[in-house]
């Protein structure tokens, strides 16, 4: 996985063959199965974050780190991780930017994963 | 010299040195040695050697030979006689002609002053005829020995004129001549005048006669007079004229001849203006017919003018004739063409009238069955799209889900041809009407901007946008079909710059606005691409239907050839037009110009608000027209960050700033942290370094950046709270999303059969997990936190626990100790109990160590590691 900022990507492929192996249905499985967690948790972050909840948000945030980090979308991952610490400084602003970066972030990999598709 | 010859001697400034005996006696006793000659005798030079005076009222005439001490002169006293010659001399002088004479058998020859001075020859040069041959122009020297050769044997007037080799071409001289018998022989005696003027003058009557009668030849035009001798007309006429009428040359001058070949319908007429012509002055003027004498019929055309004598009678008739029987036969043939001409183009108007008929009854019908089975291969098609639409949303494996994706486009280009297909029609069947609803300039460039910003970005296109907001106000008009005009357009930019041969991609719209009066505007919008290009040629094809720039176009970029079509003719419907430019390989622009109406309606100006605007470095042209575009919305104050001293209003709501510097932003971020909606803006290619690095801050491209959307950004910004539909993944997914419930162990999935207990509250990790332990040939059961996990591991025998350590209700940690706690009270060997966290601090470790927990795995656990345990915790076990 990459650490360096610049260097990390939307969808590193390295990451989940390194966790299942080389298999593509079972990838292409992990990876619908992010999505649909992401957009649950996504929306869930949301509201929490409307009712300035941020323990639970950074509950959420962490929940879907782990998620993001298996299936190697290390910015999303990178910015849950930043919620995170965020939440913790009770930062609201800076946590709505986030959650915008992170429902990009998701659009990316969805489009990459559509992309790969077809 | 004799005495007795009146004489004097003079020295070579005329002083009288001698005088003779009998010029003593003629003058007198006076004494004049010493004396001047011309003070003594008043002389008057006649020629060169000869003079007239006077002495004591006695005329004398002077002659004057040269002599060793210097000249003598032979005086005699002047009588009548040698006044006559005085007279002669005097006149020849004055009228500037000069006399030579030649003596045949000596060839001497002799030129007066005057002779000399018009050849330019020095008075005292003698001269020999060979010498003034010389002097003679080349071409007119063979003059000389012709003519007095002539003169000489056959008395042939000597009479010719000549050019000198120095005056060239200029001057002319005549030389007239006559042989004389003197007792010393033949003499020729003559005179030499320049004739320059009368020459030249002569030359140039030959050249306007000869050019006049040229003129007349090539027209073939003859010419007649009459005059008037008493009551009587003689006539004449050249040979042209009689070579006309085909007249013998004794024919010329009797009107008879001319008269009896006019043609019998004619000749009363023809008569009758001659007549009166010649009686009353008027302009004879006629066209006729004459029939030759071999029957030939020709057609003539003559005019004639009246001339009057000094008593005003009417005197003469000049006039001209030509021959237009050509003319008139070619005018004739003309006639009978453009008659010919004339019916076969009727003819073919009528065919093509028919055939337009048929084909406009033709089209007809093709428009109202293109009309009719559009819309009935609509329905069925919107019924395969809405099937194929809910296919997609069940749960499919890759070819199924890959069948049903290709169908779905297919179906959806289908309907996107019938669509064209139907507006077509109906633009061609003049049923389409445009509808007007107020609408902002703005807000159609946002959707028409928007709609390609996502497949731009893809095909890796720059597309960039510069809206003029200048007087922008709500117009009238039909937005969709100028949305529609503007969306196929951008479509088909993108289309054409998306190719491989196409290295620097990048679209530009620009658009403006023009009020034109009180109710009317003009709105521009400019779509300019670095794509694939046209020529000329297939410009001028581009709004024709079915037809797309090249043959290859359709196979190589897709497409029906409609859209432009439909282009063209909508924007000739709104009144506007379309401007293509284009250079093959270069890039096209398409500018589109339409007229709409001025929303008339009362509106307040909103007032600006204030923002602050911060800058760093070097602005790039499109930070550039982010200040435009903010100046348009908000009273902006630049800062520029690198200045000492910040002067701003840290109270102020909307924080921007312009940079494309990320590292240079990290040294004064601090100083803007605190500011209320703090916005970056930079270029594209920066957005993603500054997000990652100033993940707390609101980042944006500046382009594409419409107003519409700049608006839209900063208004969300401002905010507290975030709105689902704002965020387009969160709203997109909800629909389709079930809520992911905990993984709920079933009986029949044989529980307790397993001897690995994975505790995790995760599905998603669940499922890895599950997956990695089963590529590994192991099965695990699972529960979804720590009080599941405790329950499941004091109901069953294990081997090994994986646990997530933070989890909600009871944690990893909570579950080990509890666990241990048990473990001891009922003296059972302690199972090896694995924490699989996300957190991968070394105090977590610790933390882990001093609970309990056996071993650690960092999230995401990978294959190898999750081996490496199991042979550590769980091999060892069995």
């Amino acid at each position: 996985m990459n650490t360096q900022l610049d260097q990390l990507k939307t969808l590193n492929h390295d990451t989940i063959i390194e966790l299942v192996g080389d298999e593509p249905a079972k990838i292409q499985k992990f990876h619908t199965e992010f999505l649909k967690q992401s957009s649950v948790i996504l929306r869930t972050i949301i509201q929490s974050f409307n009712i300035d909840d941020f323990s639970e948000i950074k509950s959420q945030a962490h929940f879907l780190k782990t998620s993001a980090k298996a299936v190697g979308a290390e910015r999303s991952a990178y910015f849950l991780e930043t919620i995170e610490s965020y939440s913790l400084e009770r930062d609201k602003a800076a946590i709505k930017q986030v959650i915008i970066k992170l429902n990009s972030e998701f659009n990316a990999i969805k489009k990459e994963l559509t992309h790969d598709q077809h | 010299m004799d005495s007795k010859v009146p004489h004097l001697v003079t020295n070579d400034c005329l002083q009288i040195q001698f005088i003779s005996a009998a010029l003593q006696t003629l003058l007198g006793e006076d004494n004049i040695i010493g004396m001047d000659l011309n003070e003594v005798f008043n002389l008057e030079l006649i020629s060169g050697n000869f003079s007239l005076g006077h002495y004591n009222n006695i005329p004398l005439s002077i002659k004057r030979f040269p002599c060793e001490t210097g000249y003598c002169f032979l005086i005699q006293t002047h009588d009548s006689n040698k006044e006559e010659m005085s007279f002669l001399i005097d006149a020849v002088a004055s009228s500037n002609i000069g006399v030579w004479r030649y003596n045949l058998a000596s060839h001497s020859l002799y030129l007066s002053d005057i002779a000399k001075k018009l050849l330019g020859i020095a008075v005292q040069t003698p001269l020999t005829w060979r010498k003034l041959l010389s002097l003679v122009h080349k071409d007119d020297q063979a003059l000389f020995p012709l003519f007095f050769e002539n003169h000489v044997q056959f008395g042939v007037p000597l009479q010719f004129e000549f050019r000198l080799k120095s005056s060239g071409q200029k001057s002319w001289f005549a030389l007239r001549g006559s042989c004389i018998h003197k007792p010393d022989g033949k003499w020729i005696n003559g005179t030499l005048q320049d004739c320059t003027a009368e020459k030249t003058t002569v030359i140039a009557l030959n050249d306007a006669d000869e050019s006049k009668q040229l003129a007349i030849e090539a027209g073939k035009i003859g010419t007649w007079r009459a005059t008037k001798s008493g009551n009587q007309w003689h006539w004449k006429w050249d040979m042209l004229a009689n070579t006309i009428f085909k007249l013998e040359p004794e024919d010329i001058g009797d009107l008879n001849k001319w008269v009896e070949l006019l043609h019998p319908e004619d000749k009363p007429r023809v008569k009758e203006a001659l007549d009166e012509s010649l009686r009353t002055g008027i302009e004879f003027k006629q066209h006729y017919r004459s029939i030759l004498k071999n029957g030939e019929v020709i057609y003539v055309f003559a005019q004639g003018r009246v001339g009057k004598n000094y008593k005003g009678e009417h005197c003469r008739i000049d006039g001209v004739c030509v021959d237009q029987t050509e003319i008139h036969n070619t005018q004739q043939a003309l006639k009978k063409l453009n008659s010919e001409l004339e019916t076969r183009v009727n003819d073919r108007t009528a065919e093509l009238h028919n055939t337009l008929q048929k084909a406009e009854r033709a089209n007809k019908i093709k428009s109202e069955f293109l009309s009719m089975i559009s819309h009935e291969l609509r329905t069925p098609l919107n019924g395969i799209i809405g099937a194929l639409d809910l296919l997609s949303h069940f749960s499919l494996s890759c070819e199924p889900k890959d069948l049903v994706y290709t169908a779905s486009k297919s179906a959806d280009h289908l309907i996107t041809i019938l669509n064209d297909l139907l507006d077509l029609n109906k633009i061609e069947a003049g049923k389409l009407e445009l509808e007007t609803t107020v609408f902002n300039l703005p807000t159609v460039i946002y959707d028409v901007v928007s709609t390609f910003t996502a497949s731009a970005k893809d095909k890796g296109i720059k597309l960039k946008v510069y809206e003029n907001q200048n007087e922008v106000q709500p117009i009238k008009g039909d937005i969709n079909r100028f949305k529609q005009i503007l969306l196929n357009i951008l479509g088909n930019a993108i289309k054409f710059t998306n190719s491989d041969c196409v290295r620097s991609k990048e679209i530009t719209v620009i658009s403006s606005f023009k009020r034109l009066n009180i109710y009317q505007s003009e709105v521009t919008v400019s779509i300019s691409d670095t794509g694939v290009g046209m020529s000329n040629e297939t410009i001028k094809k581009l709004f024709t239907p079915f037809t797309q720039a090249e043959k290859s176009t359709t196979r190589k970029f897709g497409g029906t050839g409609l859209g432009l079509s439909i282009c063209g003719k909508l924007i000739d419907l709104m009144g506007g037009q379309i401007i293509v430019t284009s250079e093959l390989n270069k890039g096209s622009q398409f500018t589109v110009k339409a007229p709409f109406w001025v929303e008339l309606g009362e509106k307040d100006t909103p007032l600006k608000s204030a923002l602050n605007c911060f800058t760093l470095g070097k602005l790039s042209h499109d930070n550039q027209h982010v200040i435009q575009l903010l100046q348009s919305l908000y009273t902006v104050t630049i800062v520029p960050l690198e200045c000492q001293d910040l002067m701003f209003d840290q109270n102020i709501g909307v924080n921007i700033i312009l940079t494309s510097d990320f590292k240079s932003l990290l040294t004064h971020i601090d100083t803007l942290n605190s500011l209320e909606t703090l916005m970056v803006y930079t270029d594209l290619e920066h957005v993603a370094n500054f997000e990652l690095t100033f993940p707390h801050l609101a980042v944006f491209s500046n382009q594409p950046l419409t107003y519409t959307q700049f608006e839209t950004q900063i208004k969300i910004q401002q905010q507290d709270n975030l709105a689902l539909d704002e965020l387009e993944f969160a709203i997109e997914s909800s629909d389709s999303q079930q809520v992911q419930t905990p993984f709920q162990m079933k009986s029949d999935e044989g529980f307790g059969h397993h001897d690995i207990l994975l505790v995790e509250d995760n599905p998603f990790n669940q499922k890895l997990i599950q997956t990695q332990l089963a590529k590994l040939g192991l099965f695990c059961d699972i529960a979804n936190n720590g009080a599941e996990g405790f329950s499941y591991w004091h109901s069953h025998t294990y081997k090994l626990i994986l646990t997530d350590c933070h989890m909600p209700e009871v944690d990893g940690y909570e579950m080990t100790k509890q666990i241990r706690t048990e473990e001891a009270r009922r003296e059972k060997p302690p199972i090896p109990i694995i924490a699989v966290t996300g957190a991968a601090m070394q105090g977590e470790r610790d933390l882990c160590t001093s609970i309990g927990m056996n071993d650690f795995l960092c999230k995401p656990v990978r294959l190898t590691d999750i081996r490496s345990i199991l042979e550590r915790w769980y091999e060892h076990t069995a």
